[in-house]
């Protein structure tokens, strides 16, 4: 009897042990990382995170890196194959395409081909490989995209009115700029100021590397098929002796990162500074106070013959890790995320231009962010990588020594055909 | 028999650490080098074996050369100044003035700071705009020396070198004074009984006794300012132009900018030749000595 009894008992206690562990086992919740570099939206996509656990029960972790580190961050992480289930993607199709390669990120057209219409095709093409576009890629799409921007001038008003310029009309041509310039300068007033330390000068002067060289002659150079010198290069640096010679440049611009840029320009230290769609969320949580402030297009060079075209169209995407355990779960999120109700609470949160076209409503929105979508149109929709990465390097430092008048725009000009050779 | 065995013995007793030690140093160390003879973008499984190409375009790479100029002009203002002022304080600590504990801990805070601290806390200093430094010189009277530090070429590697100076004085300090304080006391009782002043102590003592902790500071401090790179990316990124480009920064954007892993590679393994030989140098100087 003991022995049976023993025997029920230890059925008994092997059967309480296998339901336990199946009912735990089904319960196991979907837990997706994502890491990004939205330092000023963090907090929003964590609230859009948790708002998407109730709805659904999969919790999404998203993870703040530094911009200025991601990149690397990203190549660290693919060599030692950690990477997340998700991340917003660094660069555009030059660093996808050697991810894509190494086959770290998911070629999303299968999983999207039904909800991918809702993003502007141009914008999405910025993130498609297609077939002899020449970066050996598996065609298809690779990004999901968050937002859209692009970057243009912006000017404090208030300090426009203080050098007794007008403060509705911001300059329309370089000259006018330029006069600007010295006019402000004259009022004891900084100004200019951008990110010339960083990447972010480089996209002050390729409105104007696309007005003096024209796409073509551009983009052959920049892939080494002709020299900047002969596609003209030279004048495009030129504008930036014109400006240092009118005394536009504040002190340390040569050197200063974007965020000190912003910061001044927030506080009313500097009159204009070059910046994205995205600055405006930046200078909000920068000073709440500061408002007065406004958009214009690049000043028209009348020496140009071409159209200048600005930087922009996608702005934060996300990639998928191919080897991701949950790319089915992943992918639903990203979908939900860009539906219209949680865009447009991303875009009145974040003041940054959502990239869910059903959800860009001209008449919610402010008279910044509405500019910059008219300037949405003069995008410029294919950049060829350069030859030699190092040219980029070459071209930003030389940029730095032309503004503290070190070198001239003829010998940053050799130094970059040298080094894309 | 026996001995074996307990040769055995032992041996299994070293194998974990070994085994870590192969693991985390050795086997990176030969991977490196391995990586160095190859042409490689550090993402794809594309590597070209090119043999020592990576290591003769490095000889003629002019911005590398302008780095490991600029690597030495740190070591030896750090080597001159940082050292000088962490030996005096080192004496005039181990002096017994007032408060000597307290100063201990202070002059120790700078050291264990991050690097990226250290340059956002003297970037703002340097700020050319609202920086305390030219606020300081505006309220002295002596506007006319007031520049934006960072962005001028003849002041950028200065400022920096100053920066790091901060931060590494204090671990320089505190191995002088653990020398100083193992200097026995008597040698200066007696050479007092015989009526030397403090500057023949200074020379006659002190100087001998601390000369392996002179050697010892002065590999640590070329070591630290060859590699210096966390305050550097902060505080100027290199710039203007290569001003202030240094070894460390020029591996990392060759391997994270350009995609050039391999050439970085091959850039590390010249950087740790070349720390090799100089403290080599510079132990076998102190054996002649």
């Amino acid at each position: 009897m003991r022995r049976l009894l023993g025997k029920i008992l230890g059925i008994v206690l092997v059967l309480t042990i296998v339901l336990v562990l199946s009912v735990s086992y089904g319960k196991e919740t979907v837990k997706i990382t994502i890491w990004h570099y939205l330092n000023d939206r963090d907090k929003l996509l964590k609230t859009l995170a948790a708002q998407y656990y109730l709805k659904t029960g999969v919790r999404v972790e998203f993870q703040l890196y530094s911009g200025d580190q991601m990149g690397a961050k990203i190549r660290a992480a693919a060599q030692a194959r950690t990477l997340p289930d998700a991340w917003t993607g660094v660069g555009l199709k030059g660093d996808l395409s050697k991810l894509a390669q190494a086959g770290n990120i998911l070629n999303l057209t299968p999983y999207i081909k039904d909800w991918v219409s809702r993003f502007p095709e141009n914008i999405v093409a910025q993130v498609t490989f297609t077939k002899d576009d020449g970066f050996n890629v598996e065609p298809g799409t690779y990004g999901i995209p968050l937002d859209v921007n692009n970057m243009q001038f912006l000017y404090n008003k208030d300090l426009f009115k203080k050098a007794g310029l007008d403060p509705n009309k911001p300059p329309k041509t370089w000259n006018e700029f330029i006069e600007y310039g010295k006019k402000l300068k004259a009022a004891g007033i900084l100004p200019f100021a951008t990110g010339f330390g960083t990447w972010a000068g480089l996209t002050m002067i390729q409105p104007y590397e696309f007005a003096y060289l024209g796409e073509e002659k551009l983009n052959a150079a920049r892939m080494g098929k002709i020299t900047f010198k002969d596609a003209g290069y030279v004048k495009v640096l030129n504008l930036l002796v014109e400006m240092r010679d009118a005394g536009m440049f504040a002190p340390g611009t040569a050197t200063m990162d974007l965020p000190t840029a912003e910061q001044m320009f927030a506080n009313g230290q500097i009159a204009m500074i070059f910046d994205g769609s995205w600055a405006i969320g930046v200078f909000k949580m920068m000073n709440p106070n500061f408002k007065n402030y406004f958009v214009f297009f690049p000043p028209k060079d009348e020496r140009a013959s071409y159209q200048a075209l600005i930087p922009g169209g996608i702005g934060a995407y996300f990639v998928v890790n191919k080897d991701s355990k949950y790319i089915k779960e992943t992918i639903e999120f990203l979908k939900w995320l860009t539906d219209v109700p949680q865009q447009a609470k991303y875009a009145k949160e974040s003041f940054n231009l959502p990239a869910n076209k059903n959800t860009i409503d001209p008449r919610t929105l402010g008279p910044q962010i509405a500019e910059f979508v008219k300037g949405m149109d003069r995008v410029y929709s294919y950049l060829a990588p350069y030859k030699n990465p190092r040219t980029e390097e070459i071209l930003i430092k030389g940029m730095q020594l032309i503004i503290l008048g070190q070198k001239t725009p003829e010998d940053v000009v050799k130094e970059m055909d040298e080094a894309n050779k | 028999m026996r001995k074996f065995i307990d040769k055995i013995e032992n041996f299994i007793f070293v194998i974990p650490a070994l085994a870590f030690f192969i693991t985390f140093s050795i086997y990176p160390l030969f991977k490196t080098f391995q990586m160095s003879f190859y042409q490689w973008d550090g993402i794809t499984k594309n590597m070209i074996f090119v043999g020592f190409k990576n290591y003769i375009d490095a000889f003629k790479d002019p911005i590398w050369l302008k780095s490991i100029k600029n690597g030495f002009i740190l070591s030896f203002l750090a080597l001159i100044f940082m050292n000088s002022i962490a030996f005096l304080l080192a004496i005039l600590v181990n002096s017994g003035i007032k408060g000597a504990k307290f100063y201990r801990v202070i002059f120790y805070i700078p050291p264990i700071l991050s690097g990226i601290v250290v340059g956002y806390i003297w970037k703002w200093i340097y700020d050319p705009n609202f920086g305390i430094l030219n606020g300081l010189l505006d309220i002295l009277n002596l506007s006319h020396f007031k520049r934006p530090w960072l962005s001028d070429v003849n002041t950028a590697l200065i400022s920096v070198s100053i920066a790091s100076m901060w931060q590494g004085v204090g671990g320089s300090f505190i191995l002088f004074l653990a020398g100083l304080q193992s200097i026995p006391e008597d040698l200066f009782e007696a050479s007092r009984v015989d009526g030397a002043t403090f500057w023949q102590q200074f020379f006659y003592i002190t100087i001998p006794l601390m000369s392996r902790t002179l050697m010892i500071v002065s590999i640590l401090t070329i070591l630290g300012a060859m590699q210096l790179l966390t305050i550097v990316i902060p505080l100027t990124n290199g710039g203007p132009g290569f001003e202030t480009e240094v070894p460390a920064l020029r591996i990392y954007k060759e391997a994270f900018s350009s995609y050039k892993f391999g050439y970085a590679t091959a850039l590390s393994v010249l950087l740790g030749i070349m720390l090799f030989i100089i403290s080599l140098i510079q132990i076998k100087l102190r054996k002649v000595d």
